[in-house]
């Protein structure tokens, strides 16, 4: 007879993997033995609550009591964000209650947790005391390492305090990530942001919107004394840029006080190229780019479109070694300006670029040098063909076709695929 | 590439005895037996990668979860550990395949699990607990205790606790 009561620990946390905490409550009032299986490290290390589905499941809180202490990755936020949920003021007042309740008891236990991200936050009135709750709880840490704000509309005022209450644990904090946060812009120009990043002298990874980014702040990270920060991540976006241009003095100053800095730009759904090239000065350290054009761009937009990507690779041939250009328009052509990338980027080890070639002979003159190539065939993956050289009628083939072209560099030799996408 | 499929060859020929609790031996090719970790760890440490092995004793397997156990290892040997058909499938789907051999038999899944268990075949255990788990889920703790056959063994007291607990949970 199956004696399930018996059944090892390690097996029972295995099964309860792959259960709910709906379904691992209900397992718990079976009987002693399985209640007992639940109290398994790796059930517990990473939780996510969305807040408008879960918290109104009672699981999430009961189990809560008893498993925080395994918690490591806490993860909070809203499952649909900004959708008009049509809810009662008292529905509303209980879903606050409930998420009070939740950070008292992680505050009550002592939790200490080293991954935090915040997701899809938007303040309703009786919120900001889960704020406060929160807060208190992030206040009490001391051995916080990432910490990550992802599309958060929140009050200015409450933003900061929840930034600065994470600075308990500062000298641990090794990797921030800030974005989509436009609704807390006005925060960061703030005295109190840049005093925030003055603490973080360990910091190793950065991201962050570049309307975040600023004089000033780089100032703040040059009195951090911070000689660690190795990852820049900034992403561009058509709205997220204003004024406030970084001079090449500035980018010199941060590259020296950071040695192992590299820096990687995001373009994404920018549509004005003109004033994008303001920008990209020439001593930021780019060693990875990534291009998303979501649409077509009238002439004069092409025109600067194209300007702006022969600067990319003018100013940072010596640097970049990945570039993803992700192109949805048939309109741009990108033949000359793929082969001037792999000519000038020396240090150039991925190049992936997903869009149209006008002209697939182009391909011949690039892979001179390549020692592989791998053509897939109307995207079924199983059927590897390789090649050595392009033969005339595959070239026909990918006239006027979406295509991948993806280039790898592994030690000496370069292995090239591409992908007919339709 | 060529060496490799020399080595498959070559332990193809090769065989190995499994000896159910019955004391019914199974013969199968090295490469189907090997896709236990523990069987394959034993043929390393005691260097018996040459020869026949006659039988290797398997005191707590029955010859009836051995045979299904052999089975699933001969219809997976081929499979590639990197291409899972992870697109369709939610984490505690089970193939078709699969679920048809493991049956709905909780005592014949809980002998499974434990020797899947004890045979360190991963990718078995995975199936078995996903199995198990698709029969727990959205269930009460009456009805999962009813499914595999569980005593209740907690004091009134603590019923009682959980019960004003559970209270909370019906609230909604």
């Amino acid at each position: 007879m199956g004696d399930w009561e018996s059944l090892p620990m390690e097996l029972l946390a295995h099964l309860y993997s792959y259960l709910s905490r709906r379904d691992r409550l209900s397992c718990s009032l079976v009987c002693s033995s399985w209640r007992d299986g639940l109290d398994h490290v790796m059930l517990w290390k990473t939780m996510i609550v969305h807040i408008d589905t879960d918290l109104m499941e009672p699981s999430t809180v009961l189990l809560l009591r008893d498993y925080c202490k395994h918690i490591k990755n806490l993860e909070f936020g809203w499952a649909v964000p900004h959708r008009n949920h049509k809810w009662t003021p008292a529905k509303y007042k209980e879903l606050t209650k409930r998420a009070v309740r939740f950070f008292l008891i992680l505050y009550d236990n002592f939790t200490q947790i080293t991954c935090l991200r915040i997701f899809n936050w938007f303040d309703f009135i009786s919120f900001q005391k889960v704020t406060y709750h929160l807060s208190r709880f992030l206040k009490n840490q001391v051995n916080l390492k990432k910490i990550i704000f992802d599309n958060i509309s929140m009050h200015s005022a409450n933003y900061m305090k929840l930034l600065t209450s994470c600075l308990g644990s500062r000298s641990s904090i090794i990797n921030l990530d800030i974005r989509s946060c436009y609704y807390c812009q006005s925060s960061f120009d703030s005295i109190y942001f840049r005093s925030c990043i003055e603490q973080l002298s360990y910091l190793k990874t950065f991201k962050l919107d570049y309307f975040i980014l600023s004089c000033q702040l780089i100032d703040s990270i040059l009195t951090s004394r911070n000689r660690y920060l190795e990852n820049l991540e900034i992403i561009l976006k058509e709205t997220s840029w204003n004024d406030h241009i970084i001079d090449d003095e500035q980018w010199c100053l941060l590259c020296s006080a950071c040695p192992n800095l590299k820096v990687t730009l995001i373009i994404r759904n920018v549509y004005h190229y003109g004033e994008l090239r303001l920008y990209l000065k020439q001593s930021i350290p780019i060693v990875s780019l990534s291009l998303v054009l979501p649409r077509v761009l009238d002439k004069g937009g092409r025109c600067n479109f194209r300007k702006t990507l022969n600067l990319l690779v003018t100013n940072y041939h010596r640097t970049l070694e990945t570039m993803d250009l992700h192109i949805k328009n048939e309109a741009e052509i990108l033949d000359d300006i793929l082969l001037m990338t792999i000519r000038r980027c020396s240090k150039l080890k991925s190049l992936v670029f997903n869009g149209y070639l006008e002209n697939p002979n182009v391909l011949r003159n690039m892979f001179n040098d390549i020692t592989y190539f791998c053509m897939v065939p109307n995207g079924h993956a199983e059927k590897h063909l390789i090649f050595n050289k392009i033969v005339d009628e595959e070239v026909n083939d990918m006239k006027h076709k979406r295509v991948q072209l993806t280039m790898l560099k592994r030690n000496h030799s370069i292995i090239c695929s591409l992908l007919v996408l339709n | 590439m060529l060496e490799d499929g020399d080595l498959s060859v070559v332990s193809d020929t090769k065989t190995i005895g499994l000896k159910s609790c019955e004391g019914e031996i199974f013969t199968v090719s090295f490469r189907v037996a090997t896709m236990s970790n523990t069987i394959k760890n034993m043929i390393e440490d005691l260097n018996l990668e040459d020869g026949i092995i006659e039988e290797v004793p398997l005191k707590n397997i029955s010859s009836h979860t051995l045979k299904k156990i052999i089975e699933y290892c001969e219809y997976h040997v081929d499979d590639d550990p990197d291409d899972q058909d992870w697109e369709f499938s939610t984490p505690t789907t089970v193939s078709d395949w699969d679920s048809k051999l493991i049956g709905t038999d909780q005592e014949e899944i809980f002998a499974l699990i434990l020797a899947a268990n004890f045979l360190d075949i991963p990718s078995l255990l995975d199936v078995g607990c996903k199995t198990v788990a698709n029969m727990i889920k959205g269930k009460e703790p009456e009805e999962i205790r009813k499914i595999f056959n569980i005593e209740n063994d907690f004091t009134p007291e603590e019923e009682e606790e959980m019960r004003a607990e559970y209270a909370w949970l019906k609230d909604d």
